[in-house]
């Protein structure tokens, strides 16, 4: 093609995955709907490289607490740090940075995959490339079929979403989130909307890209596969961390008996890989 | 009834036609406007554009017409504004303000995850809402927007009261001339039929077509179910 116009993706990309680098940090975040009081004071802090998932029962906060990371919620109050750099500190300093611009290092997936319903699967994926980092159209492209290819998916390319099934649906949502080659992507229950059967096909390719170092936050209720691929478990329940560590210690011995307690409730429905 | 008259009303269909299709096209722009500036961000804008759309949709079409052509006539004269403008104007007004209430409700309809999965992939609003939020809109607008196109077909008439030559306007002189009012006035109603029921039917089919291509009442009914 004649369209020599190569702008590079603005972020540094995950290939220096220094392991103990904090990449994302909130300390002491609330947020408050209202009078309801969603989050009430959550540290965390995320290494490049580590895959986290939390878990909790609905209403614990977990969706809010991902959704702070990317502002697309907007704290209470709090301090958020990306790569060191402060985010935000509510309510005095909110975000004055740019949020597209940060939010475009983040990726998302949401439970119900929000495709976009207009657009052909190829087109959800390479849009963003297009519009937000200014990729020709070959270039988005050529990168989206790579990505399609990669999670099996080609034949679907030029399909509308409503034409493909759940287990698709999700795994494009997810190359749509890989286009934009993220510093870190946040799963929002990405297979409780799905039937059984397609769970798998989901977790599977997102096992894949765990063991590929991509830097994860999944808010899950899929215990064996945050068994198997996180390397850090978040408990949470009613707005605050009960506990956290890594995923062999939260399951073998936990040092609360809420955690226990949570895990056996939450163990009840799953999927194993 | 004499074949004459049929070329006499079809003179003034066609001024009708173009009275209507000016003022459809323009509506879409100004409804459109209006649409995205009433779920602004900003209050004041939203405000101000709810304002005006409930203002011109609770004045009369009629009145519009007769404001712009009496009211305001002798202060434009020494522009010559033709009549014809005159009508497409006050017309644009009165159907945008509801139009316009027919596209902000398309835009309502589309989740705000939709919006939420653009601003994480980095998007800006406005380009979210043009390249992702108004496209999904515009289907489900489809059937207002023929009922308004109907509505604006039939209240061009009322522009035959500032002496515009539509076909409405046409038959009265017609009547003036003919003494035969129940014949005129019967033809004038074939005419407004012969334009208006094609058309109908067309714009059904549209609809079922788009619907088909991009299923998404298909999406919504997946999405209920779980």
């Amino acid at each position: 093609m004649g369209d020599a116009r190569t702008v590079e993706a603005g972020s540094p990309g995950t290939s220096a995955a220094r392991p103990d680098a904090v990449l994302l940090e909130v300390q002491a975040l609330e947020k408050a709907f209202g009078a309801t009081r969603v989050l009430e004071g959550v540290d965390f802090r995320l290494a490049e490289g580590e895959k986290v998932c939390v878990v909790g029962p609905s209403g614990s906060g977990k969706t809010t607490l991902i959704r702070c990371f990317n502002l697309l919620i907007e704290p209470s109050r709090g301090k958020l740090f990306f790569r060191g750099e402060l985010v935000g500190d509510w309510p005095d300093r909110p975000a004055t940075i740019n949020l597209r611009r940060y939010r475009r290092r983040i990726g998302m997936v949401f439970q119900h995959f929000e495709l976009f319903p207009h657009l052909t699967a190829l087109d959800n994926i390479t849009l963003a490339p297009r519009r937000i980092l200014g990729h020709s159209r070959a270039e988005a492209r050529a990168n989206a079929m790579q990505l399609l290819e990669r999670i099996g998916l080609t034949h679907v390319a030029n399909a509308h979403p409503h034409r493909l099934s759940g287990g698709q649906k999700q795994r494009i949502a997810i190359a749509r989130a890989l286009a934009m080659n993220p510093e870190l992507i946040l799963f929002d229950e990405p297979t409780s909307a799905l039937d059984p059967e397609m769970v798998g096909e989901v977790l599977r390719l997102m096992a894949e890209l765990a063991r590929e170092g991509t830097t994860m936050v999944i808010v899950t209720h899929e215990l064996g596969f945050a068994r198997q691929v996180a390397d850090r478990l978040v408990v949470m329940e009613a707005g605050r961390i009960v506990e956290q560590g890594p995923t062999a210690r939260m399951f073998e011995a936990p040092e609360r008996q809420r955690t226990r307690d949570i895990l056996q409730l939450e163990a009840s429905w799953g999927y194993r890989l | 009834m004499q074949w004459s008259w049929l070329h006499i009303l079809w003179v003034g269909l066609q001024v009708t036609l173009r009275l209507s299709l000016y003022t459809i096209g323009f509506s879409v722009v100004v409804a459109a406007a209006f649409a995205v500036a009433s779920i602004s961000r900003w209050r004041l804008v939203r405000w101000t554009a709810r304002f005006v759309v409930d203002l011109l949709r609770s004045i009369p079409i009629l009145a519009l017409l007769i404001f712009a052509y009496y009211g305001l006539g002798k202060y434009i004269a020494s522009w010559h504004v033709d009549p014809f403008w005159m009508a497409v104007g006050a017309l644009t007004l009165g159907e945008a303000a509801f139009l316009s209430e027919i596209f902000r409700a398309g835009l309502e309809a589309i989740p705000r995850t939709q919006w939420e999965a653009a601003e994480s992939l980095g998007f800006r609003r406005t380009s979210a809402l043009a390249r992702i939020i108004a496209p999904q809109a515009v289907l489900p607008s489809i059937p207002g927007l023929v009922n308004m196109s109907i509505f604006t077909f039939k209240d061009s008439s009322l522009a035959s009261v500032i002496a515009v030559p539509e076909v409405t306007q046409v038959a009265n002189q017609l009547v003036s001339e003919t003494f035969k009012p129940l014949q005129v006035y019967l033809l004038l109603a074939g005419f407004y039929l012969v334009v208006i029921l094609p058309f109908t039917a067309l714009a059904g089919l549209a609809e079922k077509a788009v619907t088909r291509y991009y299923g998404l009442h298909v999406d919504k009914a997946s999405i209920a179910r779980n």
